[in-house]
């Protein structure tokens, strides 16, 4: 077991009883089963000996048992386990957003951040196959096997290392196989997968060239000469899974023939009375459903693992920010510097923020532009926190930023980033999370203030409104604005505001700005953008160059 | 929705000929369990009432090794032959989806996203995985594997085969009574289980907005809460759900509970035999196995198929341009004049029309410098004389002919462009010049170069023109990237080159270099150029505004 699922294995351990309960209720069906086939082994024997017909209730009455119970078991045991499973999602649902919540976005580093986040929501969805699909099979297995090797020990002591030994080569073979040929196809297939994926991405990037120059033939052939690599290497590995089901047959079929090559001797030789025969032989031939599940589980294990993996190398990382450990009181408004600021995302790459200086107070509207990537954002992440700089200071009022708590620091300075997220939930709980407790025009002003109140009371619904799975209901410009006058609502004396123009036409930006620079009032202003769009409105306009101001 | 999709079976063929090798197997595996069966029931009776010892079944103990082999075999052969096959339609269908996505949106991706399509085509597809390497097969062996176990017990003790006929359909009535009763049920609360499960999705993508205003962490308790409220409902439904499992597993069992019985009294009024009874109580559960198979596996089949019509959507795109049956031979733009007639052109989704009207002519061998703000339409212009879209009213004629006479991509094939944000392929200076020429020679590439005023740059390189540029190698400055794929362009043998915005986002220095390129190009084709950079009338004969035409 490899140690990130040997980890999250831990991370289940309030569910124990559950999960034993669930091993014991699947170990009894499957040992149903077996019971259901030996005793009608034992039965039809039994009654070839023409005894007379009352003595053959106990076997008919068990065999009857046997048949209910292998369902009613297997009924019990789905619910218990999935009930486990639930449960278990639910407290990693937690425990790992309780990890992450530090890590946003400050340690996500500037690329693709929200892939990440969204596989680690698929990796935490897949620790509900932990143990109904990895752990629970084999568990299961050995328990059911354990039993089947001892019923047949009492009958014919003899028959039971045969049968031991037969199903445990199956299942040895069975995981080694699987495990072996999941464990190469991941190692070697994921570069080829990747650069399939790559090389796709790639060509639907470069559509118009492809088909403009008359490439798109050519190109395709290049995806499936990566495909075909992966064809072979896939057909290796899935004949290696085959192979290793076909001798789980196989040795099913050599261990019966054991069974009954022991026991026929056994028999002839007056040690074992001859009704037992078939009910050996059904007991050793239906225990292999045991082991059936097996190959599943393996590949499923491993990638459970896998998810396991992914999921401890994002959580396991520095919180990109300390707290203190005694806060100073936050003052109700100030004046917030940067004072030669040095930032760099890892020691081997090149310094985003190079002796960067600021200064943003109440009242004050300031523009910040230059070139997309150059460090405009990160100036936004520093002033709220998201950031620890590696050099120069970031002040509030004079104190170190760091020396107030990053909450309070938020509650002074709200920030709305570029791409702010819409929750699938109505407008007015879109807003109000800024400042929970809000009136509906507390809201309202937010929302008039942001140029979007109009647009919202002319809907049918109103503030009630639902914007759809991530705001893909409303209009680029609307989500925008509907991110903006959360910022209103905030009511921080300071508002970054990143690139509140991206992505929309001009006269839709033109709105928004002038919406923005017309309110008179007291809010300190940081407009970050690349869009040199009516900075002569702002009262500072600032260039970001090469990681400092110019 | 049936578990064999028709119109997957129509678009890969590769699947019936899988199909039908698959029925050979089955049957031939159909053959080897009754073998098998009756073995096991020899060599008990052998032993047990005959009194024969370990001597007198070895040969049947021999057979009964060798038959387990042999069905190792034909497993293995349906398991593998149905990897093959999945791989077959998986790389058949991805090659379609993505041929037809750049058929249907050749300008550009537009409303559908990169990743998505790119998902769809990749791990999308391999949900069709479990659906051929273990559900067709199992359903295969279902369809062959059960019916010749009857027909043989039918043949062996026709009492049981009764029994066998009375209780297998009950299985999928059963199934089926039961999942309608849970169906509505589930589809209730899937849709809210949906909700739920996409709930963490959203609050995890939106967590640094939360932070930013402070509600990161009082996301927990509603994490916690939706948590156990999605289980408590999903274990609702799912108590319903398995129901059907249960009467399924329940009727197979029971029916074996009820023929071992029923041989046992039999047995015992000596109306039937031993051997011959005991394999049938051995095919018994094989005559199940498979249909439990197939149950168990038809969320997988679910799933592909769901990931099959989606490439299908893909495949069902509409074109943007046709192909005409007949298509004419194109004329040669370097000596015929090409007339945009009365064009009328909007793009999909908009009200705004981008030209109605419009009216213009491009003489063979001049250069025509279309000037125009940024969204007066000068790309969709381009656009249309690559054909990347057809004009809703008017035509596009060459030679008096219309461009939709003509195959898209013999036409394409006269024209070289150079788009407003090239994208160069990864690899050496050759490689992406033969990107677009594919048979130039290296004296050609490098008369491209010196045409686009890049000798000294490329000359310079260690490895010349088989120095790596971009990922990975060296870096390109953006006026480089730009001139790289100006003479990529020209290396093109074409009579048409269409220029966008060529000194766009350049700085003064890189947009001069690329102007006195184009002032230097030797006059052999027709160039179009749109730009609203005032400076490049220098370089044309010819300018129309687009602000002041169009309309």
């Amino acid at each position: 077991m490899s140690p990130a699922l040997r980890r999250m294995v831990a991370e289940a351990r309030p569910l124990r009883r559950r999960l034993a309960l669930s091993i014991l209720l699947g170990a009894c069906s499957i040992a149903a089963g077996i019971g259901l086939m030996a005793t009608a082994g034992y039965l039809i024997s039994k009654s070839a000996l023409e005894p007379p017909i009352l003595s053959l209730g106990v076997a008919i009455g068990l065999v009857q048992f046997f048949g209910v119970s292998r369902a009613a078991f297997r009924y019990l045991e789905r619910l218990v386990s999935h009930d486990a499973a639930f449960r278990f999602l639910g407290r990693l649902r937690v425990a790992f957003f309780e990890r992450l919540e530090p890590l946003v976005p400050g340690a996500l580093g500037t690329a693709r951040a929200g892939d990440l986040l969204s596989r680690f929501v698929g990796d935490v969805e897949t620790m509900q196959f932990l143990f109904l699909r990895a752990l629970a099979p084999p568990l299961v297995a050995l328990v059911a096997c354990a039993g089947a090797v001892s019923a047949a020990g009492i009958v014919l002591p003899v028959a039971a290392p045969v049968l031991g030994a037969g199903l445990a080569a199956a299942a040895l073979i069975a995981a080694a196989a699987t495990g072996r040929a999941t464990r190469t196809s991941s190692r070697q297939e994921a570069p080829l997968r990747a650069e399939l994926s790559s090389k796709i991405v790639e060509a639907l990037a470069a559509g118009p060239e492809l088909v403009a120059f008359g490439r798109v033939g050519w190109e395709l052939e290049r995806i499936d000469t990566v495909d075909r690599d992966l064809g072979r290497l896939g057909g290796r590995h899935g004949r290696v899974a085959a192979t290793g089901d076909a001798l789980v047959l196989l040795a099913s079929g050599v261990t019966l023939a054991a069974v009954l090559a022991v026991s026929a001797s056994a028999v002839a030789g007056g040690k074992l009375g001859g009704v037992w025969l078939g009910m050996l032989a059904l007991l050793a031939l239906s225990s292999f459903e045991a082991v059936r599940p097996l190959p599943l589980a393996a590949q499923q294990s491993g990638a459970v693992a896998g998810a396991a993996e992914r999921l401890f190398e994002l959580t396991d990382r520095a919180a990109p920010v300390r707290e203190p450990a005694s806060p100073l009181p936050i003052p109700s408004s100030g004046v917030l510097r940067l004072e030669d600021a040095r930032l760099r995302y890892a020691s081997h790459l090149p310094w985003i923020l190079n002796g960067a200086s600021l200064e943003l107070r109440p009242g004050r509207r300031v523009a910040l532009v230059g070139e997309s990537g150059g460090g405009k954002t990160t100036i936004a992440g520093v002033l709220v926190r998201f950031l620890e700089l590696d050099g120069g200071r970031a002040t509030l009022d004079g104190h170190d930023l760091g020396e107030y708590a990053s909450d309070d620091v938020r509650g002074l300075v709200a920030l709305d980033d570029q791409d702010a997220h819409l929750f699938s939930t109505t407008i007015r709980e879109n807003v109000r999370f800024a400042r929970p407790g809000s009136s509906d025009d507390q809201i309202a002003a937010a929302l008039r203030r942001a140029g979007v109140w109009d647009w919202v009371s002319s809907l049918p619904d109103g503030l009630e409104t639902y914007v759809g799975e991530t705001g893909d209901q409303v209009s680029g410009g609307q989500r925008r604005r509907i991110a903006l006058a959360r910022a209103f609502l905030s009511g921080a004396p300071l508002l970054i505001l990143d690139e509140p123009t991206a992505h929309l036409d001009r006269a839709t930006a033109e709105g928004i700005l002038e919406d923005l620079l017309s309110g008179a009032d007291d809010t300190g202003l940081l407009v970050i953008t690349h869009d040199p769009l009516m900075l002569d409105r702002f009262d500072q306009v600032l260039r970001l160059e090469n990681g400092r101001i110019v | 929705m049936g578990p064999l999709d028709p119109r997957l079976l129509r678009e890969a063929p590769a699947i019936r000929r899988f199909l039908v090798g698959a029925c050979i197997l089955a049957a031939l595996s159909a053959v080897l369990v009754i073998v098998w069966a009756e073995l096991i029931g020899r060599v008990v009776a052998r032993v047990f009432l005959e009194g024969g010892d370990l001597a007198s079944i070895s040969t049947l103990l021999g057979l009964l090794v060798a038959i387990a082999a042999l069905r190792a075999c034909v497993g293995w052969a349906l398991e593998t032959s149905g990897q093959a096959t999945s791989r077959q339609v998986r790389g058949g269908l991805r090659r379609r989806a993505l041929g037809q996505v750049f058929r249907a949106r050749p300008a550009g991706l537009g409303d559908l996203r990169t990743g998505e399509v790119a998902t769809s085509v990749t791990s999308g597809l391999d949900a069709l995985d479990p659906y051929f390497s273990r559900f067709l097969p199992q359903l295969v062996l279902a369809g062959v594997v059960a019916p010749a176990i009857l027909v043989w017990v039918a043949f062996r003790d026709p009492v049981s085969a009764l029994i066998m006929a009375l209780t297998l359909p009950i299985i999928p009535v059963f199934a089926v009574l039961i999942g309608r009763a849970a169906e509505a049920r589930t589809k209730r609360r899937l849709s809210a289980l949906s909700l739920m499960s996409s709930h963490f999705l959203d609050v995890v993508r939106g967590l640094a907005t939360l932070r930013a205003y402070r509600r990161g962490r009082a996301q927990v308790e509603t994490i916690a809460q939706t948590s156990e409220q999605f289980r408590e409902e999903t274990m609702g439904t799912l108590r319903i759900a398995f129901l059907s499992a249960l009467a399924l597993e329940l009727a197979a069992t029971m029916s074996i509970a009820l023929i071992a019985a029923v041989i046992g009294i039999r047995l015992v009024n000596g109306s039937v035999e031993l051997a011959p009874s005991f394999a049938v109580l051995v095919l018994a559960p094989e005559l199940y196995l498979p249909l439990r198979a197939v149950a168990a596996q038809f969320h997988a089949s679910a799933d592909g198929l769901a990931a099959a019509r989606r490439v299908f959507e893909l495949i069902d795109l509409v074109p943007a341009v046709t192909k005409p049956v007949a298509a004419l031979l194109a004329p040669d733009p370097g000596s015929a004049t090409i007339r945009l007639e009365e064009i009328g052109f909007a793009y999909e989704g908009r009200n705004a029309a981008i030209f109605s009207g419009f009216e213009c002519e491009i003489r063979p061998g001049e250069r025509l410098l279309v000037a125009g703000e940024s969204g007066a339409g000068k790309t969709t212009l381009l656009s249309l004389l690559l054909r990347f879209a057809d004009p809703q009213q008017g035509r596009v004629t060459v030679g008096g002919i219309d461009l939709r006479d003509l195959d898209p991509d013999e036409w394409r094939r006269r024209i070289a462009w150079l788009p407003q944000n090239p994208r160069l392929p990864t690899g050496s200076i050759a490689e992406v010049l033969r990107f677009a020429a594919p048979q130039a020679s290296e004296g050609e590439l490098w008369t491209a170069l010196e045409a686009a005023g890049c000798t000294t740059l490329v000359s310079a390189l260690p490895d010349g023109l088989d120095t790596k540029v971009g990922e990975g190698g060296r870096q390109l400055s953006s006026g480089e990237r730009r001139r790289i794929a100006l003479a990529r362009a020209l290396a093109r043998e074409a009579s048409l080159l269409l220029l966008d915005e060529p000194t766009a986002h350049l700085d003064a220095g890189a947009a001069a270099q690329i102007r006195s390129a184009l002032e230097r190009l030797e006059r052999k084709q027709t160039i179009v150029i749109a730009s609203h950079d005032a400076s490049l009338r220098a370089v044309a004969e010819r300018t129309i505004s687009l602000a002041e035409v169009r309309r």
